[in-house]
């Protein structure tokens, strides 16, 4: 038997997932015949057989993840002799074999001792980090060479690999009678959404204020999330404060003149958040065409990554189903999210009379390690005078 | 602005010779008119498509790196190579191997180039010409200042630089072209219109109308042609060579053409193209109507279509099986052909590698 492993299809990727296979197992394929579409980082690729012969096992199902070197299929016989077992790295890849990893970085030239713990350079950076020491791991890398996943094994206990076992802080939880259920693996966004949700919970000291629009004073001609929008823009040409990135390692915020607007889509695959650029210098139809484009791009998922990154300002427009505030989350290095609830129409007091007003609610969480709360409640209000204009 | 005089007035030409279905627009010049150059430069055309399969499914396999398809862009690249003669020098953006190949470079180095070995660019047949240039134009003034030794020299050779669409933008093509007109060098440019720079259409990339037209600022000959049409190119090119060679001055030549394949093998096209425009792309594809056109007259048949797709495909399995045979350098090789004289801190580090890669 010979097996084909994942090649990095990409330049530096770590990992890819199966959309489809193309063969089945006791399939007799031929060179170059495609084998699996793979969807990475960057692009969807169909990967060819990289030999002739029979298919013994496909590693994995559409919707696994398999890490760069992972088998990915295994032929019968060495009928496959092209396949190779360390053909899937074009050259050599010194931080997987351990080949070069016995030196440390900071010796002078000629002081370097020839006994020294071998591991590769990033396991080394991050046991350094962390204040690990390297003697005290065992490496499961080939030739015992310590990996990354050594050090974050022995040196993050909040990891579940190091979690200790039978801990009394708090007992594992017993799926409950009555079915098992279903387990399902996160994948892409919301593999992401994890990843961003946390950073947020780990860094940024959320505050959310909450207020109501006045729409009156609308006329029939308005369109609902261009005119928030428009307010968004000019209240942050109001309060720049609020349309900016904190970088907390720098210490240092960045603010932008223009505003471009992350917009919360709901997707079947989990929340993705397309980007409408230079928000404040669009007419009404352009940014309603360049929304519906990004709406459907979203749920069609074929919008590239720049549409989807670097938004100095973020909106949920979670009113759309139900919901009338809410706490929305700062998704760093971003420093304020908008969220609109529900339009309904309220009991207000106006001019000492009882009325019924259509009202927008409001809220808004900002960052306050770089945002102050005078900021917050000045960007809201110049949102909210905006809103309340006839058109 | 009433009352003014015109003071200048310019246009563009634009050369087809044989249109998408094979047929010739009009009668042929006689640099094109060579059936024994008709059939080698549609064989190569043939060779480079196949090698380019090839090359894609060994980086989908691990085998090779990151890779730059030519797919559907192979009549320019196979006719400047027919068109130039071995003392010309090509300055080659990365994705012109048709011109590289006709030129005596073989299967074997593109290989290892994009396996990440230099020595791929040791060209025995001709050592004159200059590597592969990812950065984007910074090829071209290179070539300009080999068109400069040309002319200083009293050469009769010429400096043949390939930019793509969107190196068009860059200072540094500009800066060439400048020199070049300026000083009436024998330079010849040939701007591989492909529509697409990655994922940037030729409408963000300018507001002219031709990129041929951006050699009028620099006071050259330019004229666009269909770059899928391998007669135009031999013809276009020849003429500009010949002109270059003879002390006639520079020529900018923008070649249209398609990509129809992927950016580089890290690149998913389909993110931000529609697959109708590819569609209509591919009928125009440079391939099909040079075999149409060598059927008709009786030069080609399906037989020798297939034998000759058979032999390419023996020459490339062959040349694959060399290139991963191929032993690999040592790691201080990385130290060589970098300075005449390797400084003190650099063969610490040269001393180093060979301690830990176990070669004292």
């Amino acid at each position: 038997m010979s097996t084909f492993r994942l090649p990095d299809l990409g330049e530096g990727l770590t990992d890819a997932e199966i959309v489809r296979w193309h063969v089945q197992v006791g399939d007799t394929v031929a060179v170059d015949q495609p084998l699996v579409s793979l969807e990475t980082a960057k692009a969807v690729v169909e990967v060819p057989s990289p030999c002739a012969g029979v298919i013994r096992t496909l590693h994995g199902a559409a919707g696994d993840r398999l890490e760069i070197g992972a088998a990915l299929v295994d032929f019968e016989g060495d009928a496959a002799a092209g396949a190779g077992d360390s053909g899937t790295v074009v050259g050599h890849m010194p931080a997987e074999s351990g080949e070069y990893a016995t030196g440390t970085t900071s010796d002078a030239p000629g002081t370097a001792s020839l006994q020294r713990i071998q591991a590769v350079p990033a396991a080394r950076a991050l046991a350094r980090s962390l204040g690990v020491d390297l003697s005290t791991l065992t490496g499961t890398g080939k030739g015992g060479v310590i990996m990354l996943a050594d050090v974050i094994a022995s040196g993050l206990p909040s990891l579940p690999s190091a979690a200790p076992r039978g801990s009394t802080m708090r007992p594992a939880p017993q799926i409950p009678p009555g079915g098992d259920g279903q387990v399902q693996e996160l994948k892409s966004l919301r593999r992401a959404m994890a990843q961003s949700m946390s950073l947020s919970r780990d860094s940024v000291m959320e505050c959310t204020v909450v207020d109501d629009a006045d729409l009156q004073r609308w006329n029939g001609r308005n369109d609902y999330t261009v005119r928030v929008l428009r307010a968004i823009a000019r209240a942050c040409t109001a309060v720049p404060g609020l349309n900016a990135w904190y970088d907390s390692d720098a210490q240092a915020r960045r603010l932008f003149e223009q505003v471009h607007v992350g917009i919360a889509v709901d997707t079947p695959d989990g929340l993705l958040v397309p980007v409408m650029r230079n928000v404040g210098a669009r007419s009404a139809e352009d940014l309603r065409t360049d929304l519906e484009r990004l709406k459907k791009g979203a749920l069609a998922r074929t919008l590239p990554g720049d549409e989807l990154r670097n938004f100095t300002f973020m909106l949920s427009n979670f009113g759309m189903m139900a919901g009338r505030y809410a706490t929305p989350v700062v998704v760093p290095p971003a420093v304020a999210i908008l969220g609109t609830g529900r339009t309904r129409d309220d009991v207000v007091a106006a001019d000492g009379r009882v009325e019924i007003h259509r009202r927008m609610p409001l809220s808004l969480t900002f960052d306050h390690r770089v945002v102050t709360g005078a900021e917050a409640v000045r960007w809201l209000a110049a949102l909210i005078r905006d809103l309340e204009l006839t058109e | 602005m009433k009352g003014g005089t015109i003071v200048a007035d310019f246009s563009v030409p634009y050369l087809q010779l044989l249109d998408a279905d094979g047929r010739l627009t009009g009668p042929l010049p006689s640099l094109a008119d060579n059936p024994q150059e008709w059939l080698a430069m549609y064989r190569m055309m043939v060779r480079t498509r196949l090698f380019d399969t090839k090359a894609v499914n060994l980086q989908r396999t691990g085998k090779l790196g990151t890779y730059p398809p030519c797919l559907g862009q192979e009549a320019v690249h196979v006719g400047v190579g027919a068109a130039l003669l071995p003392q010309d020098v090509v300055f080659p953006v990365y994705r012109e191997i048709g011109t590289k190949f006709w030129r005596g470079v073989t299967l074997r180095d593109v290989l290892l180039y994009w396996g990440g070995d230099e020595r791929g660019t040791h060209y025995v047949n001709t050592p004159q010409d200059f590597p592969f240039c990812v950065p984007i134009a910074s090829q071209m003034p290179h070539a300009a200042g080999a068109a400069l030794a040309f002319k200083l020299r009293g050469e009769a050779r010429c400096a043949l630089g390939y930019i793509g669409d969107g190196g068009t933008s860059q200072g540094a093509f500009y800066e060439a072209i400048n020199f070049a007109g300026a000083r009436g060098l024998p330079l010849v440019t040939v701007v591989v219109n492909n529509q697409y720079a990655i994922s940037a259409p030729v409408r963000v990339q300018t507001a002219c109308e031709t990129l041929a037209q951006k050699g009028i600022a620099a006071g050259m000959r330019c004229l666009q042609i269909d770059g899928n049409d391998l007669l135009a190119v031999r013809v276009a090119v020849g003429e500009a060579a010949e002109r270059a060679r003879r002390g006639d001055g520079p020529t900018l030549i923008e070649a249209l053409t398609y990509r129809l394949s992927d950016h580089t093998t890290s690149d998913d096209a389909s993110r931000y193209r529609d697959a109708e425009e590819v569609t209509a792309a591919r009928a125009r594809e440079p391939m099909v109507r040079m075999r149409r056109f060598l059927e008709e007259r009786k030069l080609w048949s399906d037989a020798q279509e297939a034998a000759w797709r058979a032999e390419c495909s023996a020459e490339i399995e062959a040349a694959v099986q060399e290139y991963l045979t191929t032993p690999r350098q040592p790691v201080d090789s990385m130290f060589d052909h970098v300075y005449a004289e390797l400084p003190r801190s650099l063969e610490w580090q040269r001393e180093e590698a060979r301690r830990f890669s176990g070669r004292r």
